[in-house]
């Protein structure tokens, strides 16, 4: 847990961060969101010390972090920034390897745990080992970042904005990523982003933050629902009750279908969707074609299909530029699962 | 690129072999002669009779050594020094003063000194220390300041102390820059200690200007090409140094 306590910081006669007070649970994600030079930056900085407090106190797991020495303190608090700072003179895994070896871990404890994090970060460890950063694309960067921070297993990671200098298809994938990981490994998180959509996607709580100070600390839900004043209500934006679907997945609205086999000629049945002896999507009926292999169409399952865990936010924005009023649900190897229709997304804000 | 080419043993073992090398050449004075009187076949005498090559080279080499050793061990603190956070507010000071003085000629610097230094080895060895001390430490100041500024907040944040940051990051990431600094200032020592001869240092500086004063250019050339065999080694042996150090 992290606990800040009137936390503030001063420069002179400006102040960046006024009297902040926030509690961060055990193993959740609280992204700190705000306009530019709101402070969240520095609030991020204040856990680790890269930034001393001016006043107040921040406990982690129950201890004053000012009892530390700072290096000893973020030795064990995982770090990751938006400009990833890989160091370009050693390799991936010397890299990684960094905060380990600063603990005096022995070497087989250090390669096993370096050899561990790439493939939780997918990429290949006899490939990319012993690469140097420079040949690493952005995306394959920032995870590399990521398992930096991850690689002495800290409680606590700090991220400003790790996925922010990438392309947002990569961002997207990155973001999925590290809530697969985050369910697993179960850390306290700190995540700064001037992103409402990143906030709302990753965050358990957000805290959002206007000149220094904490404008409301609340669930997304809460936040969507409730906004506790203006400037939130402003900078969640006018589309709040589009971006509560982002919190919501198609498994929790969607509904059976069960599919018309691709040799039935019977096609006296609810489902509009085309399935092979397989399960797998092949297509979907047009109520004026008569036999089901008619059906076909150049689509492929992957281009009009969506998968349990997406958001209802993007199955609907599929839905608007597929011009569908339902849509099927997948899983990775195509087999149909369900379908979703308008009607259920739109009720989905119902079932918050 | 780990170029497997140049590891530091065989560049050290290159730089011994290629030495001894050039102090045969400066033992062999049947060729030179040869060689020179080939060249000049009017002068009587075409080698400089008062010293050997080879002790001519020994006391050239004693000025360099030691001067280069001094502004290396000396601009390299400097540059370190200056960089750092607590002493930042000298940074502008040295490195303005470091780029005016780069502005100075050798010659200049050798001649402004002789008024106040004095004649002799050691006048000489205290200007070259002065005037080889700039481009190292403008080349430190380069490379700890090209230092991405990302990979320090990272290296801090992950919980190095400033000396692991310095000696882990900076250094290793500042060293073509330093490298860069040290191979010009010992470039251009060599060239500025044979100048000292005029105020007394001795050195591959001596038949140069004996051979001005005589008109003897037989003897102009023998110490010129010595010194500037000793350069273009020097030059070499620092750009080995730099492929077998430098990795990325």
């Amino acid at each position: 847990m992290i606990d800040l306590k009137n936390v503030g910081k001063k420069y002179g006669t400006t102040t960046a961060v006024n009297d902040l007070s926030l509690e961060v649970k055990t193993g959740e994600i609280c992204v700190l969101i705000g306009p530019s030079g709101c402070g969240k930056t520095t609030t991020l900085k204040m856990i680790n010390r890269l930034i001393e407090p001016s006043s107040g106190q921040i406990l982690i797991d129950g201890r004053d972090s000012s009892s530390l020495k700072p290096f000893e303190l973020r030795r064990g608090i995982g770090y990751a920034i938006q400009s990833v700072g890989l160091f370009p003179h050693l390799t991936v895994f010397e890299n990684i390897a960094v905060v380990p070896k600063l603990l005096g871990w022995q070497k087989p404890k250090i390669q096993a745990r370096v050899m561990e994090l790439l493939e939780l970060i997918g990429l290949d460890p006899n490939r990319y080992a012993d690469a140097y950063p420079k040949a690493l694309s952005g995306g394959q960067a920032q995870r590399v970042g990521v398992a930096r921070a991850l690689a002495a297993d800290p409680k606590v990671l700090l991220f400003d904005e790790p996925f922010g200098a990438v392309d947002p298809l990569t961002r997207e994938r990155l973001q999925n990523e590290f809530l697969g990981l985050q369910q697993r490994l179960k850390k306290t998180v700190v995540f700064v982003t001037h992103d409402i959509d990143e906030a709302i996607k990753l965050s358990d709580r957000i805290a959002i933050m206007k000149d220094g100070k904490l404008e409301q600390y609340a669930t997304p839900e809460q936040m969507l629902e409730q906004p506790a004043n203006a400037f939130v209500r402003d900078f969640i934006g006018a589309d709040r009750g589009l971006k509560r679907l982002a919190r919501v997945f198609v498994r929790d609205v969607m509904r059976p279908s069960a599919g018309v086999k691709l040799e039935d000629q019977n096609l006296r049945t609810s489902s509009v969707f085309v399935v092979d002896s397989g399960g797998v999507l092949r297509g979907w009926l047009d109520p004026k074609v008569s036999a089901a292999q008619d059906a076909f169409s150049a689509h492929q399952w992957q281009d009009i299909s969506v998968f349990e865990n997406t958001n209802v936010r993007e199955a609907l924005s599929r839905m608007i530029s597929l011009g569908f009023q339902v849509l099927p649900v997948v899983n990775g190897a195509g087999v149909l699962k369900g379908e979703l229709s308008l009607e259920q997304a739109m009720s989905a804000k119902g079932n918050l | 690129m780990i170029s497997s080419r140049n590891s530091l043993p065989r560049v050290l073992a290159l730089a011994v072999l290629s030495f001894a090398l050039i102090l045969f050449i400066f033992t062999q004075t049947r060729v030179w002669e040869i060689v020179l009187k080939f060249l000049f076949p009017l002068e009587q005498n075409v080698l400089y009779g008062t010293a050997s090559l080879l002790s001519l080279a020994f006391t050239h080499l004693q000025l360099i050594a030691v001067s280069s050793l001094i502004t290396t061990i000396l601009g390299v603190a400097l540059g370190i020094f200056v960089t750092r956070a607590s002493n930042r507010e000298f940074l502008p000071l040295v490195s303005g003063f470091t780029a005016l003085a780069q502005t100075f000629p050798p010659v200049a610097v050798l001649a402004l000194s002789y008024p106040i230094l004095g004649f002799g080895f050691y006048p000489v060895l205290i200007a070259l220390c002065l005037y080889g001390l700039l481009p190292i430490l403008s080349g430190t100041l380069a490379g700890i300041g090209s230092v991405d500024t990302a990979a320090l907040e990272a290296a801090r944040g992950m919980g190095m102390t400033g000396f692991q940051v310095l000696t882990r990051v900076e250094l290793p990431l500042a060293l073509r820059p330093m490298l860069g600094g040290i191979r010009t200032s010992l470039v251009i020592n060599i060239g500025t200690a044979a100048i000292g001869a005029a105020i007394g240092a001795g050195g591959l500086g001596l038949p140069i200007f004996a051979g001005l004063e005589n008109q003897n250019f037989a003897f102009v050339l023998e110490g010129a090409l010595s010194v500037a065999l000793l350069a273009l080694w020097a030059d070499w042996v620092m750009g080995l140094l730099e492929t077998a150090l430098i990795r990325s």
